[in-house]
């Protein structure tokens, strides 16, 4: 065994129980309640970095090792379409003005604590038809799954509507992995989010064009 | 030589191949037109499991294709619906060389012929499931292009079926442990539920419609009906195979109860917005909302007549989105004003007309195509369901009473009377003759819908006769 693997093999038991999930936690509502581009793309790295090391609770560590492979093609391409649509953002309705928050954002923090908590809650009273490998797995995924739904639905620009969908799928693919962990779902479910992510870089720069004109 | 995969890449393979000559419209179309043939004559001739001797070679063609450890298998009884598509996207592509199209349009839609495939013919089903993801991902880049520009319907295309599609999965993994535990009912309750679901969303069941009415507003209006017509019915087809292949969701009082209480507010939903609708794809979008909406109450009353009705109103549908594909593509742009829209319906009094008759076929305006399924179904619900009779017969009044407004708005009908129109239009005779040979097919299929019941019924006769 080589050194590098030996640090692997001693660094992902150490980070991919409840430090994953408590960056899953902070990560997942920064993609919700903030639209500056650069923090977007910048948590959602850590997303999916710490995601794939929740997936080596449920994964063969070669096979989440796919999953990272993955994520990290899906964050180059958002950030290429980022990088070509500008990091500025046009809307200024969620301004900070010293300490007060826009109602916007306050809206936004009050929904992300009420979906949280019916995350929380659903994995607390044993609501899920899934069987749960273990606690902090089961909890990051459901973190993900209500706050990508949320992105998903209160969300207006392609950009993060879509990163509400990859979100989304995650969770989910924390949550089915744990039942199917066979290759082939993988690669599928690997294929899916590149695809999704292709489309949104497509209709985001579309939506450029269009906003601007 | 495997059927399925001779089906699945033929279409993919010419799309790769129309995708390189999208400057030339008509070539992509003889094109696509040309591979619907030929899947036509495969499904229709092609001995399927036998050894036949084609131009003095021994040919096995087998039903199933093997890659990955999972199965892509061709039923007989699939035959009638591969029918039903191949002929639907023939005239698709067909019609949609004679009228404005985005850019992607062809490619999109050959690759989405070997998606539709493979919903189909997957095994196990779950794996459908993902392909009806990748396909929804696909559908956008045929919605959208630098033209049509407004993402909103396709965004919430991609969203709704991203919501639907975790709930298959999860559904064929709980059927997969019923299989291992048969004495636990709860997980058969669960897969029940999960499938029962997800089907609705991706069925396009209120409040995960509303992609239907902003797509048929802003996008091209023969993708729109593409997407209507052939792909959402593909999702009506994976219900099919799912009622076909589980016999205790087919003895499920609550899913059928599900789907009919699905129609119905469909139906409802359409009929309350169709009414105040400013522009025809609005009203298009919300017909369709009905339509579909009656296909699901046909399906909801699990009677064999019920079914065949079912695949009439399916049927009926593409051919008069089609038409209506046809003439609104030549008078709806991208972002045309209240002005520019009765300029060119003034220059294309034809064109007008066929978009009219196509829209008010599938608001079932009598003596037209629509009509007939949707009478026969008003009949059938007056006897078994009185209540759903009349919110479809109300939701459909409201639909016409929206097309008579619109058109007292936008059309100079006296000009229409005394033929001043006529005599200034720009359309060409070739563009004159198809659109009255259109219309006449439309208001023939209305008067004489035997001819067609007798083709389409079968579409669906094997699951009219286990349903029933």
């Amino acid at each position: 065994m080589n050194s590098a693997s030996h640090i692997v093999e001693v660094l992902i038991p150490l980070w991919s129980g409840y430090v994953a999930v408590v960056a899953v936690f902070v990560t997942a509502p920064i993609l919700v309640i903030v639209n500056d581009r650069k923090i977007v793309v910048g948590a959602l790295a850590v997303l999916f970095l710490f995601a794939s090391l929740l997936f080596t609770n449920v994964l063969a560590t070669q096979v989440a090792g796919i999953k990272l492979i993955v994520y990290i093609i899906v964050w180059t391409l958002i950030f290429i379409c980022v990088q070509q649509k500008g990091w500025n953002y046009t809307d200024h309705s969620d301004e900070v003005y010293g300490l007060v928050l826009s109602a916007q954002t306050r809206f936004r923090i009050i929904a992300v604590i009420m979906v949280g908590l019916v995350g929380w809650q659903l994995v607390e009273a044993d609501r899920l038809p899934f069987p749960i490998v273990s606690q902090s797995v089961t909890l990051g995924a459901t973190q993900l799954v209500v706050q990508g739904l949320l992105l998903l639905a209160i969300a207006r620009q392609p950009l993060k509507i879509g990163l509400g969908i990859l979100v989304m799928f995650t969770g989910f693919g924390l949550l089915y992995s744990a039942v199917e962990p066979s290759l082939m779902v993988v690669g599928m479910l690997g294929v899916v989010d590149i695809t999704v992510a292709l489309t949104v870089c497509y209709l985001e720069l579309l939506w450029k064009t269009n906003t601007q004109e | 030589m495997s059927l399925p995969m001779l089906m699945m890449t033929i279409p993919a393979l010419v799309g790769v191949l129309v995708y390189n000559l999208r400057r030339w419209i008509w070539v992509q179309a003889i094109l696509a037109c040309g591979a619907m043939f030929i899947l036509f004559v495969l499904v229709q001739q092609t001995p399927v499991d036998q050894l036949v001797v084609l131009a003095g070679r021994d040919m096995y063609f087998r039903s199933s294709w093997e890659i990955l450890g999972r199965s892509f298998v061709i039923l007989p009884s699939d035959k009638h619906i591969l029918t039903f598509i191949f002929v639907s996207v023939f005239l698709f592509a067909l019609v949609g060389a004679m009228v404005s199209v985005t850019i992607l349009f062809y490619p999109v839609m050959l690759s989405l012929v070997s998606i539709i495939l493979a919903i189909m013919f997957v095994q196990p089903f779950i794996y459908a499931a993902l392909f009806i993801q990748i396909g929804a991902v696909i559908c956008v880049f045929m919605i959208v292009d630098y033209k049509y520009s407004e993402v909103a319907g396709a965004l919430r295309y991609l969203a709704f079926v991203s919501i639907g599609v975790p709930f298959i999965l999860m559904a064929g993994w709980q059927m997969e442990m019923y299989q291992v535990r048969p004495d636990d009912d709860i997980l058969l309750t669960q897969a029940s539920l999960m499938l029962g679901v997800g089907v609705l969303i991706l069925s396009a069941v209120v409040p995960f419609h509303s992609w239907m009415p902003i797509m048929a507003r802003k996008s091209a209006p023969i993708v729109t009906a593409f997407m209507i017509g052939v792909v959402h019915a593909a999702m009506f087809f994976f219900l099919i195979d799912i009622l076909v292949q589980f016999d205790w969701m087919r003895n499920n009082p609550q899913f059928f109860f599900a789907l009919r209480i699905g129609g119905i507010l469909m139906i409802l939903t359409g009929g309350v917005f169709v009414i105040s609708q400013r522009s025809f794809g609005g009203l298009m979008g919300y017909s369709s909302l009905i339509d579909w909406g009656c296909t699901l109450v046909a399906i909801g009353l699990r009677l064999s007549d019920a079914v065949g009705i079912a695949a009439m109103i399916i049927c009926t549908r593409v051919i008069t989105l089609i038409v209506w594909g046809f003439g609104a593509g030549l008078i709806l742009g991208a972002n045309n004003s209240v002005e520019d829209l009765r300029l060119k319906i003034r220059r294309n009094p034809f064109a007008t007309v066929v978009m009219l008759a196509g829209g008010l076929s599938l608001a079932a305006m009598p003596f037209t195509a629509g009509f007939p399924a949707r009478f026969a179904l008003l009949q059938l619900l007056a006897r078994i369901h009185p209540d759903y009779a009349i919110v479809l017969l109300v939701s459909g009044l409201c639909a016409w009473v929206g097309y008579i407004r619109i058109i007292s708005e936008m059309i100079d009908l006296s000009s229409i009377i005394n033929g001043e129109m006529y005599r200034k239009v720009s359309e060409n005779p070739g563009r004159i003759g198809f659109s009255v040979f259109v219309v006449a097919f439309v208001i023939i299929m209305g008067l004489v819908p035997q001819w067609l019941y007798s083709k389409v019924s079968i579409m669906f006769e094997h699951i009219a006769i286990i349903i029933a």
